[in-house]
Formats: structure tokens, C-alpha cells, sequence
């Protein structure tokens, strides 16, 4: 009796945790419509399901300046469409915020502190100038020496009116702001609400590795709008951008931070550190992405008295090398970072250390109770 | 130790089964909707074409949906009982137990987790009796509210509910760079509408999606004075409102 009551308890049990009621919920989804552009005599429609809620749910849309080209159509209880209607004429230039909202509708004659859920999906529709109007984007590639830049504008029109001429005249200018040289782009139309690329190439020839920028005016229609944007002329070369300056005596970490000066990868970097005329370290080699940085780290053991040495950072790169003389410190003070990493370790060895105890103990204890187990059964039999 | 006979392992064994096939079955039938999200079967025999359209859900999960105190009174017979202090934080207010008699030590805030696959805003609105003089009544009545993260919990040990959090938070759930949430200390309750993580109607959508920073607790105050007017039992009622780009 006393073991059929124990069943019954734990089928209970076992019963309550798999009926636990589960979470509330309200979910919303969607294809996502992100910016909408306004175009006349245009129809979107874009389905909807409603999810995860047990209540009834009231729809709403909430299109301030566009409402009357804007309705929900409800499929079933969950399921509706939302459809936008763009009429023949124009309305008013400006960015409109049109939002979707699912609000679960609260149950009679609930007391206390209740919740309800809601949840909204937002979405502009973006009605262009009636004028002529256009966005530009501009981009100056980094270039190579010797080879030519290709200068790129993508023009967008933002307007509902052909544009009959887009052309855009770009001049190249070095660091210190002075004029290197010009090139224009091709004359083009551009159509209502559609995309040209605009591209014009220049002989980089008698310009040197450096860094240099350029001012794009694009003219459409009599109006000009001006972009800039700055690149380099690169060649095959590392820079030194950083490296460690205080070494521990005994083992530290030794970091060199270099940077590809090149528009095409550069594989096997490697360094080697020099200090008084000694070699103390050579770096694992490492490839170089095209315009990109890289660290060359390696361990350094250093037997030296404390002090400030002069020393050589060599880098070598696809069979050349490059040299940077530089001051290095050795101490005997232990850094602080290294100290962290040293407290860190110690406390992961001793969790490990507790929890290993822990399993050898439980171990322990499971095979003591498996064999007194075993022999009662075999006294027992 | 007692043992199970055979018999009642069998029956267990079998009551799992029956269990877990009803719930394969249930789970199958609500799993309707998913077609329509994510498709990858091929449209007929001849063509092998397959396609694959993932949604933007807007979703948020409420752990506990309602916060019931319950009936009860302020123990006067103790003459230092002035009050009855509870809250979903902490239960009842700490040397005021004696004091809040009958009425349920409620340790569970309201739990909202963001299980969508977008970053929202987050706001509460609340309507009905939303003032501590309508829904309390008395002298110095309290109903207030703080939101803390749910991966607070995780630290302290002293955020209510968090364990429910379906995927343990790390990390603050509303990243909006200028202080998390907003209302992180008890604020009193008005029937109104509060920003909790980024503005309502704009697009600061700092509510993270992520598994581990996608939650947060609503915590409740409530304190009954002993003169509180008996009667019938009012309702406040918080809407969770998310919104997000769509």
C-alpha cells in the first residue's frame, strides 16, 4: 500500500511538470519591408501570421499622411495581408513611418495585476522630390603604383522626372591639399527612379605611394551636388605600426604590429628581434591580407641585467627585408598584465583541482555503496 | 531502500510513451504556421527547385502573466503593524512578515523575453486602477515597479524569476549605450505609458534578439496600509508593447 502510494505520487508528480502551463507569448512575422518606395499606381501586399497566443488579437495599422492608401485584410482569426495602394497622384515629399500592430485584447473579469502583450513591425515609405533630385555615392579605391584608379559614383535618382544629364568631374589632391590632377566621367541620362554607375579611370603613373583624396562634383540637369573621399596609392612594403617596448627578464611576449602597404596579399612575414646586436627571437610567419594589419608575436627569453637597449626589429617579406632601429626596456619588475594572467591560472587550476576531488569522492563513495549493495544481495541469496 | 516491481517500471515506461506520443502529435499540429516561414521542398518531380524565405518575427514571451497578492489584511494586533510591504522582488518586506497576513509572499516578477528574431523597443502602458490610491487605498499606499536584467540574477542571486529565463542571460538585454533600462530602481505606478528600453515610436531598437541578452524582470512593490478600505478586488493591467523594424 505504502509503495502504490508512492507510485501515485510521483506519477503526480511527473504529470504536473509535463502539464506546467507554458509561457505567453505574441508573435508577429513577416517578410520584412524595410523602405518602401513610393511609386504612383504602385500595389505591395505583404502577408502576416500571428502566433504563440491563446487570446483574441486585435489588428491595427497606424500610417499617419498615408492612411487612406493603406488597409489590412484579415485572412482568418491570425492570418492577414497588409496592402499599400499608392494612388496615381503625388502626395507631399517626406518619409512616412507606417506601423502594424498585433495587441492581445484582455479576458473578462480578471483581478489583480495582469499582462497583456503587443507587438508592432515599423517600415518607411519614402515619397521622392517632385524636383529633380538624386543621391550620389563616391568611392576612390586604394590603388597600387603604377596601376590606374578606377573612380566609381553610384547615382540614384530621387525623383519621379527623367534626368536627361548626370556627368561628374573628379579632382585628385595629395595630403597636403594640392592639386594632382582631373578626369571627368561620361555624360549620361538617368531615368525616374532608377541607378547609373559613373566611372572614370586615372593614369596613376607619376604619383607616388601616399595618401591622397578626391573631390567628385556630379552635375545633373544644372544642378551639382559634391561628394569627397580620401585612398591610397600603395606599394609592396611594410609598415611598422607598433610593437612591444618593455620586455621582462626571463620569458615575455614579444609583439609586432605591421601593416600591408599593398593592394595584393603578402605572404610570409616574418621578424626577428635584435637586441645589442644579439638575436633573441624569430616570429612565425603569417600572410598579409591586401591593405591589412597583422601581428608577429613570438616568447622572448632574455638573461640580460636590467636596462634600456638599443635593438633592431627586421621584418622580411617575399625575399626583402626591412629594418627599424628601436629602444627596448628589460626590468625585472613583473607587468601587471602578466601578474592577471598568472592569478588567472592559478584560480582555474584550483577549480579544477576542487572539482576533480569532488568526482574522485563521489567515485568513491558510488563503488563503496555498489559492493555493499552487491555482497547484502549475495548474503541475502 | 524500496524497490519498484517490475510491474510499475512497465507502467511507468508506458506512461511516457503515451506521454511523449500525445506531445509529438500536439507539437506537429502547431507547427503548421512554420511551413509558411521557412519552405525547402521542392515544388514538383520534374524540377528540382527548392527555396527558402526566412521572416522577421516580432516576438516577446511573458514567463507569468499575472501577479496575484491575494486577500488578506494588516496584522493591527501587533501594534507596530502599520503596514503590509510585499514585492515580487524579495517577498515580503524583511521584519514585516508578521504584519502581512494572508496575503501570498509573491517572490516572481513578470518575465518578458524577447524570442523574435528582431531588436525592439520595449514599452508597459498601464490601464485600470494604475495608482496606488485606486488600486490600494489607505494612508501611504505603494504600487511601484523597477526592471532589472535577467542576467543581473546570474551575479547576485537576487533577481525574482530569472531561473525561467528559457536561455540564461549574460549580458544586459537593452543596449543602448546610455544606461541599459530605463525605471532601474522602484518608480510608482501611473496610468501611463513607460519607455523601458528605447523610445516608443522610434528607432532605437536596443531590446536584443539574442538568446542570452534578450531578457528582462518587472519587479512589483505594493504596500497595503493598515487603514486600506475593503472591498472588491481591482485590476491594473500592463501591456508589453515591442516594436521593431519590419
Amino acid at each position: 500500500m505504502k509503495m502504490f502510494k508512492k507510485e501515485v505520487f510521483l506519477v503526480v508528480l511527473f504529470l504536473s511538470l509535463i502539464l506546467l502551463p507554458s509561457a505567453f507569448g505574441l508573435s508577429l512575422s513577416g517578410a520584412k519591408l524595410g523602405t518602401v518606395i513610393y511609386e504612383p499606381g504602385k500595389v505591395i501586399r505583404n502577408s502576416y501570421t500571428i502566433t504563440d497566443t491563446s487570446l483574441p488579437v486585435d489588428i491595427s495599422v497606424s500610417a499617419a499622411g498615408l492612411s487612406d492608401f493603406i488597409r489590412i485584410e484579415k485572412q482568418d482569426r491570425y492570418h492577414f495581408d497588409l496592402v499599400l495602394e499608392f494612388p496615381d497622384l503625388l502626395v507631399e515629399e517626406g518619409t512616412y513611418i507606417v506601423g502594424i500592430s498585433a495587441q492581445e485584447i484582455a479576458p473578462e473579469g480578471a483581478a489583480g495585476i495582469n499582462s497583456l502583450l503587443s507587438v508592432s513591425k515599423m517600415f518607411q515609405v519614402e515619397v521622392y522630390s517632385r524636383e529633380k533630385n538624386i543621391g550620389v555615392s563616391f568611392n576612390a579605391p586604394q590603388t597600387n603604383e603604377q596601376e590606374p584608379i578606377k573612380f566609381e559614383l553610384d547615382v540614384q535618382s530621387r525623383t519621379y522626372q527623367d534626368i536627361d544629364s548626370i556627368a561628374a568631374e573628379i579632382t585628385i589632391y595629395d595630403s597636403y591639399d594640392q592639386e594632382v590632377g582631373r578626369i571627368a566621367t561620361a555624360e549620361k541620362p538617368l531615368k525616374a527612379l532608377s541607378t547609373e554607375r559613373l566611372s572614370a579611370s586615372y593614369d596613376s603613373k607619376d604619383m607616388p605611394p601616399a595618401n591622397y583624396w578626391a573631390q567628385a562634383k556630379v552635375r545633373y540637369d544644372g544642378q551639382v551636388k559634391i561628394l569627397n573621399d580620401s585612398f591610397k596609392i600603395g606599394t609592396m612594403d611594410i609598415a611598422l605600426i607598433n610593437h612591444t617596448s618593455i620586455l621582462n627578464r626571463g620569458f615575455s611576449e614579444f609583439i609586432v604590429l605591421v601593416e600591408n602597404s599593398w593592394g595584393n596579399e603578402i605572404p610570409g612575414v616574418y621578424a626577428k628581434l635584435f637586441i645589442d646586436g644579439t638575436e633573441v627571437l624569430q616570429t612565425p610567419s603569417i600572410d598579409l591580407s591586401p591593405w591589412s594589419t597583422g601581428e608577429l608575436k613570438g616568447i622572448v627569453k632574455l638573461d640580460i641585467p636590467p636596462g634600456t637597449y638599443p635593438s633592431i626589429i627586421k621584418i622580411f617579406l617575399s625575399g626583402e627585408e626591412k629594418e627599424f632601429p628601436v629602444f627596448l626596456t628589460v626590468t625585472d619588475e613583473v607587468l601587471p598584465e602578466i601578474q592577471e594572467a598568472r592569478a588567472e591560472v592559478s584560480q582555474k587550476n584550483q577549480v579544477i583541482i576542487i572539482l576533480s576531488s569532488i568526482l574522485i569522492v563521489i567515485l568513491i563513495i558510488g563503488i563503496i555503496i555498489f559492493w555493499k549493495g552487491r555482497s547484502r544481495n549475495d548474503y541475502g541469496g | 531502500m524500496t524497490k519498484f516491481s517490475n510491474a510499475a517500471i512497465v507502467s511507468f515506461l508506458v506512461i511516457a510513451l503515451v506521454i511523449t506520443l500525445a506531445s509529438l502529435v500536439m507539437n506537429m499540429s502547431q507547427l503548421d504556421y512554420v511551413q509558411s516561414m521557412i519552405t525547402g521542398a521542392a515544388t514538383n518531380t520534374s524540377v528540382g527547385t527548392a527555396t527558402l524565405t526566412v521572416t522577421s518575427a516580432t516576438a516577446v514571451t511573458l514567463q507569468v502573466s499575472s501577479i496575484a497578492f491575494g486577500s488578506g489584511f494588516v496584522n493591527t494586533t501587533n501594534a507596530a503593524c502599520t503596514y503590509c510591504r510585499t514585492s515580487t522582488e524579495s517577498g515580503h518586506a524583511s521584519g514585516n512578515e508578521s504584519c502581512c497576513s494572508r496575503f501570498n509572499n509573491v517572490t516572481a516578477g513578470f518575465l518578458v523575453e524577447n524570442t523574435g528574431n528582431e531588436n525592439v523597443t520595449l514599452n508597459v502602458t498601464c490601464s485600470g486602477s494604475c495608482t496606488a490610491a485606486t488600486f490600494i487605498n489607505g494612508t501611504s499606499p505603494l504600487f511601484q515597479f523597477k526592471i532589472v536584467n535577467s542576467s543581473d540574477g546570474a551575479s547576485t542571486g537576487k533577481t525574482s524569476n530569472n531561473s525561467r529565463d528559457s536561455t540564461t542571460d549574460t549580458t544586459s538585454s537593452c543596449s543602448s549605450g546610455d544606461g541599459g533600462w530605463n525605471y532601474s530602481s522602484y518608480t510608482t505606478m501611473a496610468a501611463s505609458t513607460f519607455d523601458l528600453c528605447g523610445t516608443n515610436g522610434s528607432t532605437e531598437y536596443y531590446f536584443g534578439a539574442q538568446p542570452t541578452r534578450n531578457a528582462m524582470i518587472m519587479d512589483i512593490l505594493v504596500q497595503i496600509p493598515s487603514d486600506a478600505i475593503t472591498g472588491s478586488a481591482k485590476t491594473a493591467t500592463l501591456t508589453f508593447a515591442a516594436a521593431s523594424s519590419g
